[in-house]
């Protein structure tokens, strides 16, 4: 397909290259017509190549003509004045010349032809290739090796140049396309760019495969030109999950369309690698240096995409964090603003309750019943709050190493007199060790628990603790109505209340536990007891407490 | 001669529905809606008893209640929501008394105030009699039911600890700097552990406790 040539120390590909537009249609002769030596110079710039090609001919005319030209000037000089020999120098100026623009074979061309010009016209006798003095004959063999090394030093001069050109050039493509990531605020239009680049550069395709937020690799923006095959599309293809793993640039011979290839390179972006870049390009295009600027390129991109999945992340935040602000603004407004008012209306309701006591008035029942309308709001109010603050997840346990025989009395001391004509047994082992956990939050689930079982008509309530090594276990059962089986897969959730519920209460409690106790890294669960009745099961993780240096050890 | 009592609330409606209670009792209420009115009240009157609220606009109660214990042993009783569990902990660290949560009953606010203003009255008792227990402070020794208590050590220091402030929150901090020392305030385990043991050797039924009540979060008190 092509041949290489170590040139100067650089690498120079010839390749014969087939336009586009021919390529496809198939049409051999206007294919071979147009196929044009290439010289794609490590980043193979096309337009310089193109130029150099028609260039060559011109060479061989230039160098002929400057060959006649020097003769022209050798002949008018009299040879009393200038000796033949000294005329070498003016044909080994026109082969500098000509090496300089047109490469080296005009200018070996010219070397030779200087030497038989020379011959002919400058060394007597003159107009033949006869050779008067033997001299001549070492001249012509010096004039000859001159004019080669010249044309070889010479012409490694001129590509390093045509090199280093190209190189600049290539340079300049990659910072306009740095320059154009730079400015996008949008995935889809840095494919949009790679692609326009990789088309324009490498006359491929190009796509994307870049890790979402679950860390999971998806297509980003996919174009009407797939690289990747038909059938893989939609889910992550083997080989970009090996290449994110591995992140060299692999080669897939076997996955490519005739005539392509594709070539995989892993988007190593600063923080880590987040992706994989899928290039497809006629196979010429696939030498070592393009890979080179594939990987600047892949690197381009990455950081591009990188920088936007940061700002996406920092806007989330700000986000976020404006959403909580508000949240806990709205929050403890409201609270406060609900507190006060009720707060009152206990105060005054309790002071009329005590008026109305005194007085012996009959409307004592009423003051009641307003009271404990007025109680029963704001235990929704603090339910409602609750709620609120442990499903916006940002709650701070204050976890400690807790006694749960303490929690359970302080439950029962909450619940009070709305024990009163219930029978609660304790069953908590007194040797039970102290267990992590956050005492407030934990004494509100068996507030909640305890509290619901005698709301639903239980008389009797158990509330049982053992632990494993570990897990502790908390059991909270009654005799009351049991639960329908059509409730137990969503009592835990918000406003799902049970049959036999009274009007009070919004259901509430149970989503509250829930949601500590998960908080907590437990979970809860609710049965009906065979005997009748509820069952609510806790299980919270646990650790071994620390030691306590008791004083018998220290004395 | 009534008592006096301070009442430092912000919200008005709040501040007189507490003096209002107060003055049904027989005590006399004297309202402040700021800190500076408060300073004003304290500087010109000597108050028995004061009522701070946590959320005040010109400052925290609890600077307000650090500032008043550099020179008072007035009984302060600290009113709070729900959700300012930190700022009431921090108001007793800072020598608070005790605390309502509101909405409170006005039957437990006037409790509160009775025992706090009683509290200042009642002197040491060489012998203390409680629930089916006597504790001999002088010979250090404890009954219960006729028969002699062993506590150990620390035991009977806690328990003096919080027999001394019989009726008060007592904050874990509080209990734990007075019986163990400072380099304990940050390991509530201890004292989760002895006052089980108390309950276990003083109390009918150590899970429903009478003496030795929990103040979830915040500490314990005792109640006689």
């Amino acid at each position: 397909m092509g041949e290489t040539v170590d040139w100067m120390g650089g690498r120079v590909f010839f390749s014969p290259f087939l336009h586009p537009a021919s390529y496809a249609s198939g049409h051999e002769a206007i294919a071979l017509m147009n196929a044009r030596f290439l010289m794609i110079l490590g980043f193979g710039g096309m337009d310089s190549s193109t130029k150099r090609t028609g260039s060559k001919l011109l060479g061989y005319v230039v160098a002929t003509l400057s060959v006649a030209v020097v003769t022209v000037v050798a002949r008018s000089l009299p040879s009393s004045v200038v000796e033949p020999a000294n005329l070498v120098m003016l044909y080994l100026l026109a082969v500098v010349g000509v090496a300089l623009r047109h490469g080296r074979g005009p200018a070996v061309f010219c070397a030779l032809l200087g030497v038989l010009a020379f011959d002919f016209f400058c060394v007597p006798p003159h107009l033949s290739f006869a050779v008067s003095d033997v001299q001549y004959l070492f001249t012509f063999a010096v004039m000859l090796l001159v004019g080669m090394l010249l044309t070889h030093l010479t012409a490694g001069v001129r590509h390093q140049a045509d090199l280093t050109s190209l190189r600049e050039q290539a340079a300049r493509r990659l910072y306009v396309l740095a320059q154009e990531l730079a400015g996008c605020a949008d995935p889809a239009k840095v494919c949009h760019l790679l692609m326009d680049f990789v088309t324009k550069d490498f006359g491929g395709y190009t796509e994307i495969w870049w890790e979402d937020s679950t860390h999971a690799l998806g297509l980003l923006a996919p174009s009407d030109t797939p690289v990747l095959m038909a059938d893989e599309r939609g889910h992550v293809p083997l080989f970009v999950a090996s290449v994110m793993e591995s992140g060299q640039i692999s080669e897939y011979e076997d996955l490519a369309r005739d005539g392509f290839r594709l070539l995989l390179c892993p988007l190593d972006a600063p923080m880590r690698r987040r992706g994989v870049l899928a290039v497809t390009m006629p196979q010429d295009h696939l030498e070592p240096l393009v890979a080179q600027q594939l990987a600047s390129v892949a690197l381009l991109a990455a950081t591009t995409l990188e920088r936007l999945h940061y700002v996406d992340v920092a806007q989330g935040a700000m986000l976020d964090m404006e959403r909580e602000r508000l949240r806990s603004t709205i929050l403890s407004a409201l609270s406060h603003d609900l507190r006060t008012p009720l707060t009152v209306m206990v105060g005054r309701i309790d002071a009329l309750c005590d008026e109305v006591r005194a007085t012996g008035g009959r409307s004592l029942e009423l003051a009641q019943a307003i009271r404990s309308q007025v109680v029963g709001v704001s235990e929704l109010t603090d339910n409602l709050l609750d709620l609120a603050r442990l499903q916006s997840g940002k709650v701070r346990l204050r976890q400690e190493w807790q006694s749960v025989e303490e929690i359970v009395g302080a439950a029962l001391a909450h619940l009070g007199e709305r024990l009163d004509g219930h029978v609660v047994e304790v069953d908590v082992p007194c040797d039970l060790p102290l267990v992590e956990f956050d005492a407030v939050l934990m004494e509100r689930v068996l507030c909640n628990l305890i509290d619901n079982a005698v709301r639903y008509g239980a008389k009797w309530v158990r509330v049982v603790a053992r632990v494993t090594d570990s897990r502790l276990g908390l059991t909270v059962e009654d005799d009351g109505p049991g639960l329908p089986a059509e409730l137990l897969g969503q009592i835990f959730e918000p406003f799902v209340r049970g049959p036999a519920a009274k009007p009070d209460g919004l259901g509430l409690g149970l989503s509250i536990c829930r949601l500590i106790v998960e908080a907590h890294g437990g979970q809860v669960q609710a049965q009906s007891r065979s005997e009748g009745g509820a069952r609510f099961t806790l299980e919270l993780p646990r650790r071994n407490p620390p030691l306590v240096e008791l004083e018998e050890s220290l004395a | 001669m009534s008592a006096r009592v301070l009442v430092l609330e912000d919200e008005p409606q709040i501040r007189g529905m507490l003096c209002q209670s107060l003055v049904s009792e027989s005590l006399q209420a004297h309202g402040a809606g700021s800190l500076a009115q408060a300073r004003d009240a304290l500087g010109s009157e000597a108050f028995q008893l004061a009522i701070v609220d946590l959320g005040l606009p010109d400052g925290s109660g609890q600077d307000f209640i650090q500032e008043l214990r550099a020179w008072s042993t007035m009984p302060v009783l600290v009113l709070s929501a729900r959700t300012q569990e930190r700022d009431k902990i921090a108001a007793l660290d800072a020598g608070a008394d005790d605390y309502l949560t509101k909405p409170f009953a006005r039957g437990e606010l006037l409790a509160r105030v009775r025992a706090l203003l009683r509290r200042g009255g009642t002197d040491a008792q060489p012998v203390l009699n409680f629930g089916e227990v006597r504790v001999d402070f002088i010979h250090r020794q404890v009954w219960r039911r006729d028969e002699e208590v062993h506590l150990t050590p620390i035991e009977f220091q806690l328990l003096s600890v919080m027999i001394a402030g019989q009726g008060k929150v007592l904050t874990h901090r509080h209990l734990l700097r007075e019986v163990w020392g400072g380099a304990y305030v940050d390991s509530p385990h201890y004292l989760r552990i002895y006052v089980g043991h108390l309950r276990q050797k003083l109390e009918i039924d150590s899970a429903r406790p009478r003496h030795f009540i929990t103040e979830t979060g915040t500490g314990y008190r005792f109640v006689l």
